[in-house]
Order: C-alpha cells, then sequence, then structure tokens
C-alpha cells in the first residue's frame, strides 16, 4: 500500500499497482525504494484524487504504453476521439472537475487519463460556432472587428462543410 | 464572477493536444473565438501541416523525416502546381526498347514489358529535372504474362509466368508467381518461396488481375479467348509465407480486376451480374468459397445489353498497418546512422496521397449481342454492333461507409440507392482508356482522343470536394474583381499572352461542359437547353478566358439506348486544363507527375514524357 497525502491534506491509501498507472508516482517510488513515507501531492485536491484513482482502480492491470510505442506513433494522422463507455461515464463530471482531472493527469504523468480528458473536451468543440464555444468555455472575444474579419477571410474556404 | 476561461488557463501544449483532435473546421471555429487560441493554432508548426494534409486528402509520409515546417511548404506548392496544372519541370524520355501491353505505374516507378515477355523495363520517375532517368530491367527465364508491383509497402514485385510442362501431351502449362524484392532483383526477403506454382491449366495465357496489400495478395486468373470458357479463378495468398488462403472459382468471363478498399477487403467488379462485390478477406486460411459480404448493383442495361469489361484501379493502394510503423522506425535508424542516399525506390517527398481517401477509377464496356468469328488459332473474336464507354469514379472511402452501413445484406444494394451521391459518370467513347494509371489520390487526367499534331491540352480531374470549394471561391472573386475594373483588360496582358488566353479559351470550350467531351463537338454547334442542363459552371461563370471549372450538381451521363435507369452522378469536381496543348496518345497520372505518351505508327510506344507538379 501507498500513502498519498493531497493539497487539502487529506490522505489516501491504495495499492501499489493502481497508483503506479501513474508514470510520476511510479518513478518516485523506484527512486526512493521501499518506504512508509507518505507521498505529498501538492498540486492535487483530494476531490480530484478520488477521481483519479477510481480511474487508476478500473485500469489496473492493463498495459502502460511503452516510450517506444510512444515515438513511433504518428501524431500527424487524423485522431479519433472515440471513448470507451466506462470511461465516458467516468468523465461525465462539470467542467469545472474535467480541467481539473486533465491538469492532474498530466502533473501525474497518466497518458491514458490525459487522452480521455483531451478528447472530451475536443468532443465538446466539435461543430460549434466560435460564439458558441465562446460562451461554453467562456472566453472572451478580444479581437477588433477589422482582425476578426481578416482571420475569417484567410481561412474562408474550411467554411460551412 | 470569473472572466478568465479556464480552457485558456491550461498549460499551451494541452490545449494544443486538445485542438489536434479537430478537424480544419472546427480549428476555424476555434482560431475566431479570441487571440490566445488564434496564435496557438498559427504558431503550431502540427497543427498547421494537420490541416495542410487533411484539406489535401493527404498524409505524412513516414519514410521522411524532413521538418514538418518543409513538409509544408512543399505541400503548398504542389497543390498550387496541381491547381493551376502549371508543371514545375518537364522531360521527355525515349523508350528504346519494344513495349509489350504489360504497364504499371506506381509508387514513382514506371514499369513496360518487352515484346519478347522476358522481360520488364522500369524507370524511377523523375522528381527533379537533373535525376537520373535510366532504363533499368529486370529478366526471368519463363514467359512472363503480367505482374503486380508494390513498391511502397514491401518494395515487391510479383512476376506471373507460364510455363509449357515438358513431354506431356496434350499440352499443359505451370502458371506460376516468382517474387522479388524490387530494388535488387533479388529474391524477396521476406517471402518464403521465391516460386509459387499457383495451378497447372490446359491453357496457356490466362488476363490477370494482381494486387498486394499488407500480407495478401490476390490473383485473379480469366480465360477470357478460349472457347472453352473455363471458370475464372481468383486466389489469395499470403505472400510471405506463400499460404493460399482462400481460392474460388466463378463462370467464364465474371472477373477481371480488383480494389483493394483496406487491408482485408476487396472489391470485384462482376461483369456477369452487372455489379460490384466485395469480400472479407479471412484472416485464416479456408477451404470455403467465399461470399461477398456486400453487393453493389450497376445500373441496369436495356435489353440486349451486356457488360462486356470493367477495368478499374485505386491508387494509392492502402498498407497494411505494421508496415507504416516499420518504415518510420527505418527511417529513423537511417537518419541515425547518417546516411542519406538511398536508390531504393521509397518516396522521398514529406507525404502521400491518402490510399482511404483516393479516388476509384473504373472503365466500363458495354455492348450489344456479340457475333462470334473465329481468329484461325482456335480461339475466336467478339464482334459488336453495339459499343458504348464510360468511366465512372467513386471515392474509396464512400465503399468502406456503404460496407459499414450494408454489410451482410442479404440482396444486392440497387443502383439508384447508393451511386448518384457518391459518383461521377463520363462517356468515354472519345477518349482513350487503353491506359487505366490516370488517378492517384484525389486527381485524374484526360485527354480526348486522335490529337492533331497541334495536339490538345489536358485536363486534370480534382474530386477533393475542399479544393472545389476553393476553386469556386477563387473563381467567383476574379470575376468580382473582374467586373469592377471593366476598364483594365484581361488584367494588363501583352498581346502575346492574350493570344494564349484566346488558345486557352478553344481549350476550355472544347472540354466544357464534360472535359471527356470529344473533339468532334467543335463543329458541332451545342443545343442550347444540353448546355444550361449540364454546364453547371455557369454559377461562377468568371467570363472567358477559363481554362478552370467547377462542377457541382447532378449531371446525368450521355448513354443513349445502353441503361434502363437514368444513370446519373453527384461527386463534385474541379477540372483544369493545362495551358498547353499537346500530341499525347494518352495520358497517365501518378502523385507527382503527368505521364504524356506518344506512339509510333505501329502504336509503340516511343516516348514518355514527364510532367512534375510536386
Amino acid at each position: 500500500m501507498v500513502l498519498l497525502v493531497t493539497s487539502d491534506n487529506e490522505q489516501f491509501n491504495a495499492d501499489k499497482d493502481v497508483v503506479e498507472r501513474s508514470v510520476l508516482i511510479k518513478n518516485m517510488l523506484e527512486d526512493v525504494g521501499e518506504s512508509d513515507q507518505p507521498i505529498p501531492l501538492p498540486n492535487v485536491s483530494s476531490s480530484v484524487l478520488k477521481k483519479v484513482l477510481e480511474y487508476c482502480e478500473h485500469h489496473r492491470g492493463e498495459p502502460l504504453p511503452s516510450a517506444d510505442a510512444d515515438q513511433s506513433q504518428d501524431e500527424t494522422r487524423k485522431r479519433t476521439t472515440d471513448i470507451s463507455e466506462w470511461d465516458q461515464k467516468f468523465i461525465t463530471v462539470d467542467q469545472e472537475m474535467l480541467f481539473e482531472i486533465i491538469l492532474a493527469a498530466n502533473y501525474l504523468d497518466i497518458k491514458s487519463l490525459l487522452d480521455v480528458g483531451c478528447k472530451t473536451v475536443a468532443n465538446m468543440i466539435k461543430g460549434k460556432t466560435p460564439e458558441e464555444i465562446r460562451k461554453l468555455f467562456n472566453i472572451v472575444n478580444d479581437f477588433t472587428p477589422e482582425e476578426e474579419a481578416q482571420i475569417k477571410k484567410e481561412n474562408e474556404w474550411a467554411e460551412d462543410r | 464572477m470569473a472572466t478568465t476561461s479556464r480552457l485558456l488557463q491550461l498549460p499551451p501544449e494541452i490545449i494544443i493536444d486538445i485542438l489536434s483532435y479537430l478537424s480544419p473546421h472546427d480549428l476555424r471555429s476555434c482560431q475566431l473565438t479570441n487571440r490566445e487560441p488564434h496564435m496557438l493554432i498559427r504558431c503550431s508548426v502540427l497543427l498547421q501541416y494537420k490541416t495542410a494534409l487533411e484539406t489535401a486528402q493527404a498524409e505524412d509520409n513516414p519514410c521522411s523525416l524532413a521538418p514538418y515546417s518543409e513538409k509544408i511548404e512543399d505541400l503548398r506548392s504542389s497543390e498550387e502546381a496541381w491547381s493551376m496544372v502549371k508543371p514545375k519541370f518537364a522531360v521527355s524520355i525515349p523508350v528504346k526498347h519494344h513495349p509489350s501491353g504489360i504497364y504499371d505505374l506506381t509508387g514513382g516507378t514506371y514499369l513496360l514489358g518487352n515484346v519478347d515477355r522476358k522481360t520488364l523495363h522500369y524507370l524511377k520517375l523523375p522528381r527533379t529535372p537533373y535525376d537520373d532517368t535510366r532504363w533499368r530491367s529486370v529478366r526471368v527465364d519463363r514467359t512472363i504474362i503480367d505482374m503486380g508491383l508494390c513498391v511502397f509497402e514491401h518494395d515487391l514485385i510479383a512476376i506471373v509466368t507460364t510455363h509449357r510442362k515438358e513431354q506431356i501431351e496434350p499440352a499443359l502449362f505451370d502458371i506460376e508467381l516468382t517474387l522479388r524484392e524490387f530494388s535488387s532483383d533479388r529474391r524477396h526477403p521476406q517471402a518464403k518461396e521465391e516460386r509459387i506454382l499457383v495451378m497447372t491449366s490446359p491453357y496457356e495465357k490466362p488476363a490477370i488481375g494482381i494486387e498486394i496489400v499488407g500480407d495478401n495478395l490476390v490473383l485473379i486468373l480469366t480465360f477470357y479467348n478460349h472457347r472453352d470458357k473455363p471458370d475464372d479463378r481468383v486466389f489469395i495468398y499470403e505472400w510471405r509465407t506463400s499460404v493460399l488462403k482462400a481460392s474460388f472459382s466463378a463462370p467464364w468471363h465474371t472477373y477481371a480486376g480488383l480494389i483493394f478498399l483496406s487491408e482485408h477487403l476487396v472489391l470485384l467488379p462482376n461483369t456477369h451480374e452487372n455489379c460490384l462485390e466485395i469480400f472479407r478477406i479471412p484472416f485464416k486460411p479456408t477451404i470455403e468459397s467465399l461470399t461477398p459480404i456486400l453487393t453493389l448493383s450497376l445500373p441496369r442495361l436495356a435489353e440486349g445489353r451486356s457488360l462486356t469489361g470493367v477495368s478499374c484501379r485505386a491508387e494509392p493502394n492502402p498498407i497494411g498497418a505494421s508496415s507504416r510503423i516499420d518504415k518510420r522506425q527505418r527511417a529513423q535508424e537511417r537518419l541515425d546512422a547518417g546516411i542519406v542516399d538511398v536508390d531504393d525506390f521509397q518516396p522521398t517527398r514529406g507525404f502521400l496521397a491518402s490510399a482511404t481517401d483516393a479516388i476509384c477509377v473504373f472503365a466500363v464496356r458495354i455492348n450489344g449481342i456479340p457475333v462470334a468469328a473465329l481468329d484461325g488459332n482456335g480461339g475466336f473474336n467478339l464482334h459488336f454492333a453495339f459499343a458504348n464507354a464510360f468511366t465512372f469514379f467513386v471515392h474509396r472511402r464512400s465503399f468502406l461507409n456503404l460496407v459499414h452501413e450494408h454489410e451482410g445484406a442479404d440482396a444486392p444494394i440497387p443502383w439508384p440507392e447508393w451511386g448518384p451521391p457518391v459518383s461521377r459518370w463520363f462517356n468515354a467513347n472519345t477518349f482513350p482508356t487503353r491506359w487505366i494509371t490516370t488517378t492517384a489520390g484525389q486527381r485524374c487526367v484526360v485527354i480526348a482522343e486522335a490529337a492533331p499534331e497541334t495536339g490538345f491540352p489536358y485536363v486534370v480531374l480534382d474530386f477533393n470536394k475542399d479544393n472545389v470549394r476553393r476553386m469556386k471561391k477563387k473563381l467567383a472573386e476574379e470575376k468580382e474583381e473582374h467586373d469592377r475594373s471593366p476598364t483594365v483588360e484581361m488584367n494588363h496582358m501583352t498581346y502575346e499572352e492574350e493570344l494564349e488566353a484566346e488558345l486557352d479559351e478553344a481549350a476550355a470550350a472544347l472540354f466544357a461542359p464534360s472535359p471527356l467531351a470529344g473533339p468532334d463537338l467543335q463543329d458541332e454547334p451545342m443545343d442550347e437547353d444540353d448546355e444550361h442542363e449540364s454546364d453547371s459552371s455557369s454559377e461562377v461563370d468568371v467570363g472567358r478566358p477559363s481554362r478552370i471549372w467547377c462542377v457541382e450538381t447532378s449531371e446525368k451521363v450521355d448513354a443513349p439506348e445502353t441503361f434502363v435507369e437514368e444513370v446519373s452522378g453527384e461527386l463534385p469536381y474541379v477540372a483544369a486544363a493545362s495551358e498547353g496543348r499537346y500530341a499525347f496518345d494518352g495520358v497517365l497520372l501518378d502523385e507527382e507527375r503527368i505521364i504524356g505518351i506518344r506512339t509510333d505508327i505501329m502504336d509503340d510506344i516511343k516516348y514518355i514524357d514527364v510532367h512534375y507538379f510536386g
């Protein structure tokens, strides 16, 4: 069992093979060796860590992507935003939590969870107008009308598909 | 109240990661929301490259490790050259041997057989005006009937030969496959056997259809000019292990060629049933005859008409999933080892046309009741009182979508239910269909038949929807500009340029509205109603001269007394005629070039002219 301490000072006990889905924690454990010392996670709150551990628990035992496979992957290919049914349900949270999970997955280095988060945001953007995207993510339009017209013109061909 | 967006507070690399899932259209919407995403997208070379690839229906070339910035430049310059049909250079290459009817054009290689039937000549097509365009050759000690080239994926050539068995009467022939590594002309290192005996047959020379993708080699043998009308045979091999995965036969003259839709799906036109059949290649060998997972009917034929042949092709071929990863790794190993220049026929351009999005071309011949006549060699010739030829185009992806939608349907899907929205038809009676290698990716090239000495322009058809849309906008803008400044004649053209423009006008008039309309249209004034019905480019009539036009509406193909149902297609395209005129007897096209073929009086190919676009 590994002891984790969140930013709001809550303690979590979890199986080693669950927390090791986080490459950050895995490396930490390898560095310090067997120890009863709690691992501090100053960037993760307890509510978020609870979600993250739920994810790691569910995916326990699945092979981790190797650094090698990562390198040979073609980043220029069209990427699918398909998400498995369980992950889909798991990630159905409010926006605040969604972004917290993404940040935590990034910090803890859990690639598959980061992907699920990013795909979810991408799916939220898909098919929306600029105005709808602004509204959804609370983005302020800071273009002058001239700038906006200019950008529209540059990308005109990509309009209405 | 929070005024800053949580999304924009994410680290830029995560925002880019999110954006990398989006289509060019969605990216455009993101760019228009706020300065920050706008700058992120503009400054991300990866996102820019992905967008450029997707709009060109292209994909990254795993063999090329050039930086994305360089690849974007090349891709844009290539798309520009193609859209205006402005070649970057042209070279003429003489053909010194006596070519046979065997030919291929794939992966930057042009191959021509030799009438001696023992030799195949080929050359690596140039990427610069200074490239070595020497002919090389491969020889075998048997009589060559045909061959299949798989240059890009496996560096493989599969040669189909016929060989008379000794001391056996009546004569029997071994039909064999010889597998070689194309670049080295040695035994292929991955092929367990160099030679596979396909069948022993009393007939010397079947006609061949052959394609190789991933693990599979599909071979069709048809004995079309034999009096006994033997069955057609289809063989599916795992070429590395030479295991025969499946084989089946069909009545004489059913099949001729095939298209791989994906690594495991093949499409075979069936001339008997007047349809396209799609089969799934089994993973494990089976002794059962394969049945189609989907059958798509072609337009129903009028009384007394029959389909006498369908040639088909879709270049480039898809490649097996593992091949792509292998190629990237090999390229990386080479780069690490400092090996720069390798003469191995692998493409060096930074990007490739997407196989999944590529167009499939079908050349269809329809005849009336045949009259048979013996030809003196124990075979017979067929004469037809009625003959009509058509060419139609469908994207590979449309077939894949149809499979997805209808797989397992117990009856053939009638033509009107699947065909019109995804196809475009042309009457092909007036242009050469001798060579099928006229398409690659989204493009196809055509030229009218029997050019006078002064030649005809060739016309490039582009079936990329984005390009159609973009060109339509561009033409509309030019028209606007033109209308606004009517005093400026022809945009400051010199007299020579005006003259040239007039020539272009003649060229455009010759080909519009159908780029495949023949030269005889010239002295045959078109019915005004006809013109309006089919010339949908009138929507964006920019005033002549224009050698570029867009067609987005449904067009009925000119097919008198051929079908019982209306045959029309709605697939949009943009057509662009070359500025120059060429006395070519045929034109071919690959991803980077157009090849004009010049023959002599004996119909032998004497020169190939390469026009390079990039």
